[in-house]
């Protein structure tokens, strides 16, 4: 599923983090994607394949799991690990 | 012989029954499908041929773009004089699915303040001190009052890019990153690149300490996380919203409100008949004030800022209100250009990422909601209205001949 250009892009973005950023934000990759993904799959109910291309970005995750039951989306990229989870009570997806 | 001759009619007067049953249930089935709740707008089906260009250009099908698609509309609805004359749904959502407003959300964040005005919980004059008061030790932020958060003339420091200019973007760290625990602090934490009102300068921060400084005003989050459906969403019989919030409790009032196109078209109706609301249905009840005329009016004058400031590339040559986008001119500059060139001065838009549009045309009466999956910006959203406002033309004129 991992695209060609996604290695020279994640380690475009490493070493463009090593000088002007700090390590967290390589959690962006895997935060924004389970983010989005846990709202499109559990409040837009879009089916599971939609949802995965919306939450991509130029530079996709490495895997991820659903957890259906918890409402819970897992997510790792670039070594960082993210999960979302829906509150339910109106009150959608987090980021924990 | 007898017994099984019992038996056997017993089980055909069941099976009788039983079908009899099943056959009213369908026809009770059907007749919920073709008339809606009470709560819910009529659906004029013989109206939906007038509306056949914009639908086939939202959906890509129009003849010169060869059946392609590339903008991924995923739903159109529009609403006129009382009824639902156009709505059409792709497969990946469906008339009862709440679908993202993205930056919309920001125009209904926009009614909430004013609504928590006019009782009294707040006033857009307030200085953003009264429900931060870290900030009178701020000489450069003394002078910030909430209509400037409003209006996008806070003048505070920020970057509004996305994903594509990731390292850049403030909105990235404010939703993904550490920062997203407590949005409106992250905000506060930025310092001021302008003076309060002198600039205009879209900016997802300044919508969500907003919501910070409304959250403030109530003394309990219960209170405040019931508030939008309490004086809003129950009102009108809007059922589908979800709202995302921070850590704090803060309602993302940027971005991260969900609902679906029926009900999204339902504040567009609040706002074409200035904050009354009355049962679509029913034309005996009583209409109540759900938000005051006098705010409405307000909302859709162009902030000063927005006139004199140079519109930067995302704005294009809008005018902006209380977080609404604007066709109207400027009265200050009558010679910039307007945004939509063919389209009514009175056009009143909520807009958000990925093409998430609601146009409220007040002339017409209309309301028409556009939801998509656009990633990568190639709907052009000002050929969609114009369709939009040309099939709107047609069919009120027609109307009117055959009302005659």
């Amino acid at each position: 599923m991992k695209s060609k250009i996604t290695l020279p892009l994640t380690l475009g973005l490493a070493l463009l983090c090593l000088t002007s950023c700090e390590r967290g934000f390589l959690k962006v990759v895997s935060s924004s994607f389970a983010k989005e993904l846990c709202s499109c799959l559990f409040i837009e109910e879009q089916d599971p394949k939609t949802c995965e291309s919306y939450a991509s970005q130029m530079i996709k995750v490495d895997r991820y799991q659903v957890d259906q039951e918890k409402k819970l989306v897992i997510a790792q990229a670039m070594g960082m690990t993210s999960s979302s989870l829906y509150r339910g009570n109106k009150l959608g997806c987090a980021l924990p | 012989m007898p017994d099984l001759f019992k038996t056997l009619t017993l089980l055909g007067l069941t099976y009788l029954l039983m079908s009899y049953s099943f056959a009213q249930e369908g026809t009770q089935e059907e007749a919920k499908a073709q008339v809606n709740s009470p709560s819910e707008f009529r659906q004029c089906t013989d109206c939906q041929s007038y509306f056949h260009n914009q639908e086939q250009f939202a959906f890509g099908e129009a003849p010169h773009l060869r059946g392609a698609a590339p903008w991924r509309t995923h739903s159109v609805l529009i609403f006129q004089g009382g009824e639902i004359v156009s709505e059409r749904y792709s497969k990946e959502t469906a008339q009862n699915k709440p679908h993202r407003l993205w930056s919309m959300t920001k125009s209904i964040s926009s009614l909430l303040i004013g609504i928590r005005q006019q009782e009294g919980g707040l006033s857009l004059h307030d200085p953003l001190s009264k429900f931060y008061p870290q900030l009178l030790n701020r000489p450069d932020k003394r002078t910030l009052t909430l209509k400037h958060l409003l209006t996008m003339t806070s003048g505070i420091d920020w970057q509004e890019v996305y994903e594509d200019n990731p390292l850049k973007s403030d909105v990235i760290r404010m939703l993904y990153l550490k920062e997203n625990k407590d949005m409106a602090n992250f905000v506060l934490t930025h310092g001021q690149r302008y003076r309060p009102g002198e600039y205009f300068s879209y900016s997802s921060g300044e919508t969500n300490l907003l919501m910070g400084a409304l959250k403030e005003s109530f003394s309990t989050l219960e209170e405040y996380q019931a508030y939008p459906w309490q004086k809003l969403f129950s009102p009108l019989n809007i059922e589908s919203a979800q709202w995302e919030t921070d850590h704090a409790g803060t309602f993302v009032g940027s971005s991260y409100l969900y609902m679906t196109a029926r009900d999204l078209s339902k504040i567009g109706k609040l706002i074409l008949d200035q904050g009354q609301y009355s049962s679509p249905n029913d034309a005996e009840a009583e209409a109540r004030t759900l938000i005051s005329a006098d705010y409405l009016r307000q909302s859709f004058l162009p902030a000063n800022a927005s006139c004199t400031t140079k519109p930067e590339a995302h704005s294009a040559a809008f005018s902006y209100g209380y977080s609404w986008w604007l066709n109207a001119p400027c009265p200050e500059r009558p010679h910039r250009k307007k945004a939509f060139a063919q389209l009514p001065d009175d056009l009143i838009l909520a807009l958000g990422h990925h093409g998430q549009t609601m146009a409220i045309f007040p002339s017409q009466n209309a309301v028409a909601v556009r939801f998509g999956a656009d990633k990568k910006g190639r709907f052009d959203r000002e050929k969609w209205l114009e369709a939009v406002y040309e099939n709107l033309n047609t069919f009120i004129k027609q109307q009117r001949q055959s009302s005659l």
